[in-house]
């Protein structure tokens, strides 16, 4: 069985290499706090009355939701670590979900 | 769940365990009725789908001899117009969801593993789940003709505001819905299932792009299975809302827009189509080489083809919509993106023409019924891109004209394509051949009565016959061709008995006939390396793959000079099937038990609530149970605490009973 | 390779290398279920994107009642169960249970105080005149949250089998995947608020 044990245990040392350690972690999630706090800002236009502008509003909102979707899923969902096919696999079914449904509300005029 | 559980470490000598956590073992049934309603072998869940699948043609080609003895003759009052709607949308709902879809799945579990060498799916008990909740959800979808106040009678596409409460008061909608959001569950599971073992599961030197068409089609198909079915699911969920809960989605006195219906049904309903066709134009793709004798033409090109056909698909869903009132500027964009799709379409048939010329031709009822796939495809792949032309379309659309494009394509390609995978593979699933001579009966009846029941519609629609009307008058020109199509719908009806005769007599022929053995057709890919019928254990060693079409290359040589040698027979050459001790994916009973659960659900939706609790309860239940019952496998005691599901092709690892193939992952 | 070597290779079947693509299957499997999850959550969020000033026969719509002070809080709380999420995959991988325990616990915890959160809202704003069947905005914006809330449900009880697990001993740094997959699944639904608070609650009305 020490062969058995041996391969977990390479297997899980090199698996070990590249993760962020709790420390690390606790970063990130103060970070995500951080960007959750200024798009909450957005909201009160008359204190910050850069965000009565609609573009600068809606820019600051996108590109916060945008880094907070990406340091969860490639820090938390450990899609840093992985094989990239995982990150292609989920990104196909974002981008698809995207194109399809900007080109259905397009067809509603939405835009 | 096997993947937090520690298998029990078992006694010696004994080969399962003994009710260790009271009711929850594993089943032992070997053959009978138990054995089928508990396996989890792909092979077993194959032939069920199949032979579920030709239930289903059965009840949907009787709803469409009924709509044509209707049709055959003006003004007629054989039907009522109800019962008309209720036959033409239960018609199209049946072939669809419970017919081609599910034939397709099962070549496409029965085969797949075979294909890529392995000894099973990634997941065997969801494997086995998705069969059951599929035909859960079938024959929940049918008891609507009982208890749910008559069929839907909404059109297979089920249109809003006439699907809502006000248009169609009796429960046949509510059963659409539902029956199909179950359904949609079996094909999305079903998909993860196949799409992980497609991508994780190969023999080695399995290369991607030395998997046969047929793998690569279906895999196409799985993926466009899993992003198309969340979006019907969408839809039906709304609809459901609106009709039992009273929400505002579709209404338009509340401001609601029915075309949204329209666009989320579509966003599925084209992807659809192509998932219908995949696995029809992967089946071509083997057949007609092995009785070409020749390689497919372009195996790059057919692969990537078919991928561009999946891709594409997503772009062309309002092709459906185009007089719906959209504007100008959807419908030019739509309309170009369809004409587009024609071409990764036209490469394939152009491959598979290429794939005949210059081949030693032999025009077994396989080959016939896939040229007949090849040829009646284009007719409906032509008449299609005349739909590309919205101008075009706006005369054509609602009309037979329609009618005629689609049973083309769906029947003609799809359904053609199906039958020849059936005569295909028959001898490899059962170890017997369908009958030749009664299969080519089988085929020109059915290409008669194919051509003579749709080529007439094109004229009708063009003359400006409507599409679902339950009758017409007299005068307006419609008689000759609706009698000639009424007639052509018989013959074909015959055809389809005609097939179930040949199948019943070939079985009871069989055993005075010699076997067909490993590989009757000499034909490319994995499956024909191994016993007819398939050995439970699938392959005695998981081959190494040296090449595309690996088998071929064990049986032939091909010189300098181009000319092809034999080195071996396929006699010599292939697995004799007698391999010992391999261990197989242990039964299960939870995914019936789950999949019941499920319409007690959809029922309780429908008629009381507490019934949702009960299904809820009850599935709920077997989830747990399938969690915690304990893995079959002597073998598995040592150090198991994960697992994996794959054939990683070491033949050590028969030897050491093929620990890591008994644990099944799955969520 | 050694008889021996393979064997154990084999048996161990926490091998994720013995796949093709080197990814376990359940992982595999885990992620492609999501990536269709896309698809579901796109068609629910466009619906209510196009429904959302279609206010009917109501008197208000969801834009005039939402309290995103309140809203904020509990997207807070939801981001943050990432954060004890991962954390409790760490100590499982680290064979630490104690902690491996604790963590999904407070994970659930936080998950359940997101829930309640919603279900406050939602019955607020029943009480301020938006129910289910008010108006096209109000059924969308019930019916996207509604299946938000019942994947954070599921979640829950996902979490809680964890820990049972652990507690029953069957959770171990070897089926630490297990944990990592629900891990997935959980953040997954917490990338789905993320989009859900920025595009239904922070933006306000043209």
């Amino acid at each position: 069985m020490s062969e058995a044990t041996a391969a977990v245990e390479t297997h899980d040392d090199t698996h070990d290499d590249h993760h962020p350690s709790d420390w690390e972690y606790v970063k990130i999630a103060v970070l995500l706090a951080a960007f959750t706090g200024i798009e909450v800002a957005t909201y009160f236009e008359s204190v910050f009355t850069i965000f009565e502008t609609r573009w600068v509003l809606l820019t600051t909102l996108f590109v916060l939701m945008f880094v907070k979707f990406w340091l969860v899923a490639r820090m938390f969902m450990h899609l840093k670590q992985d094989k990239p096919i995982l990150g292609w696999s989920f990104v196909s079914g974002i981008a698809l979900a995207t194109a399809v449904y900007i080109v259905a509300l397009a067809a509603f005029n939405f835009f | 769940m096997a993947i937090i559980d520690e298998p029990l470490a078992l006694e010696s000598g004994d080969t399962y365990a003994e009710r260790p956590l009271g009711v929850l073992t594993r089943p032992q049934a070997k053959g009978g009725w138990k054995d089928w309603v508990s396996t989890v072998d792909h092979k077993k869940i194959g032939i069920m789908y199949g032979v579920a699948a030709m239930f289903f043609f059965l009840v949907g080609g009787l709803e469409a001899l009924l709509i044509r003895t209707q049709l055959a003759f003006p003004n007629s009052g054989f039907l009522s117009a109800d019962v008309y709607n209720q036959l033409f949308t239960m018609h199209g709902v049946t072939m669809v969801f419970l017919f081609v879809m599910p034939l397709a799945a099962a070549f496409a579990n029965y085969l797949i593993p075979l294909q890529i060498g392995a000894r099973d799916v990634a997941f065997p008990r969801l494997n086995a789940l998705s069969f059951w909740v599929w035909l859960s959800g079938a024959i929940f979808l049918n008891t609507s003709w009982i208890v749910g106040g008559g069929g839907a009678d909404c059109g297979w596409f089920c249109y809003s505001p006439n699907s809502g409460i006000i248009y169609s008061p009796t429960n046949g909608v509510d059963f659409y819905a539902v029956g199909l959001l179950i359904a949609g569950i079996a094909s999305l599971v079903s998909a993860v299932n196949l799409i992980v073992t497609c991508l994780n599961m190969r023999a080695p030197g399995m290369s991607l792009f030395r998997m046969p068409v047929l793998t690569w089609m279906l895999l196409v198909t799985q993926f466009l299975l899993a992003f198309a079915l969340p979006v019907i699911t969408v839809a039906l969920f709304l609809l459901l809302f609106d009709r039992t809960f009273d929400s505002q989605f579709f209404d338009p006195e509340a401001g609601a827009d029915p075309l949204l219906w329209q666009h989320l049904f579509w966003i599925f309903g084209h992807p659809e189509v192509y998932i219908i066709i995949l696995p029809s134009f992967g089946i071509v793709s083997e057949v007609i080489p092995a009785f070409s004798r020749k390689p497919i033409f372009g195996y790059t090109f057919m692969v990537f083809s078919g991928i561009a056909i999946g891709f594409m698909g997503w772009g062309v869903w309002a092709h459906h919509m185009f007089v719906s009132g959209i504007g100008p500027i959807s419908v030019a964009a739509f309309s170009l993106a369809t004409m587009f799709i024609a071409v990764p379409t036209g490469v394939k048939i152009l491959n598979w023409l290429a794939t005949m010329w210059g081949g030693k031709l032999r025009f077994t009822t396989a080959m016939l019924f896939a040229t007949g796939t090849v040829a009646m495809f284009t007719i409906g792949g032509l008449s299609g891109v005349t739909h590309s032309l919205a101008p075009a379309d706006t005369q054509q659309t609602d009309t037979y004209y329609i009618v005629a494009h689609f049973h083309y394509v769906i029947f003609g390609g799809g359904v053609f394509g199906l039958f020849a995978g059936a005569y295909f593979w028959w001898p490899k699933v059962f170890g017997h051949f369908l009958n030749e001579r009664r299969g080519k009966v089988n085929f020109w009846a059915m290409f008669v009565g194919f051509n003579l029941t749709f080529g007439p519609m094109h004229v009708l629609g063009l003359q400006g016959m409507s599409r679902r009307i339950d009758t017409y008058s007299a005068g307006f020109g419609f008689e000759l061709w609706n009698l000639v199509a009424t007639i052509g719908s018989y013959i074909l009806g015959f055809s389809v008995l005609y097939f179930l005769w040949n199948v019943y007599k070939s079985k009871k022929e069989a055993p005075n006939l010699p076997p067909p053995g490993p590989d009757p057709w000499d034909a490319r890919s994995l499956e024909w390396s191994i016993p007819s019928p398939t050995p439970e254990h699938n392959f005695d060693e998981i081959p190494v793959i040296e090449s595309q079409d690996d088998w071929w290359f064990r049986k032939y040589n091909i010189n300098e000079d181009g000319s092809v040698v034999r080195i071996a027979t396929a006699e010599e050459a292939a697995q004799k099937g007698d391999a010992e001790g391999v261990h197989l994916p242990s039964p299960s009973f939870w995914p019936l038990v789950l999949a019941i659960g499920l319409p007690l659900i959809g029922y309780g939706v429908i008629f009381n609530l507490w019934l949702c609790v009960a299904g809820g309860l009850l599935t709920g239940m077997a989830i747990y149970a399938w969690a915690l019952e304990p893995v079959d496998d002597p073998d598995a005691a040592h150090d198991h605490g994960d697992h994996d599901d794959h054939g990683d092709g070491d033949p050590v690892a028969v030897a050491a009973g093929d620990a890591s193939e008994n644990s099944e992952g799955e969520a | 390779m050694d008889t021996a070597t393979a064997t154990a290779e084999i048996e161990h079947g926490h091998d994720p290398h013995a796949t093709n693509t080197g990814i376990s299957n359940n992982k595999l499997a885990m992620w492609l279920f999501l990536s269709t999850e896309c698809l579901l959550f796109g068609g629910l969020i466009s619906t209510y994107l196009l429904y959302k000033t279609r206010q009917g026969n109501a008197d208000v719509l969801p834009t005039d009642l939402f309290d995103i002070p309140f809203t904020s809080v509990s997207s807070f709380v939801l981001l943050m169960s990432s954060l004890t999420m991962v954390l409790a995959l760490s100590a499982v991988a680290r064979n630490d249970m104690e902690r491996g325990k604790a963590w999904l616990v407070v994970t659930a915890m936080l998950g359940a105080v997101f829930i309640g959160g919603q279900v406050y809202e939602f019955t607020a704003f029943v009480r301020e005149g938006m129910g289910f069947t008010s108006s096209p905005a109000a059924s969308a914006f019930f019916t996207l949250t509604g299946f938000h809330g019942v994947h954070v449900s599921l979640g829950l009880v996902m979490l809680m089998s964890l820990w049972v697990a652990a507690g029953q001993g069957k959770l171990t740094s070897k089926n630490s995947e297990t944990v990592e997959i629900v891990g997935l699944y959980w953040h997954f639904v917490d990338i789905v608020w993320i989009f859900i608070f920025t595009v239904i609650y922070l933006i306000p009305p043209a």
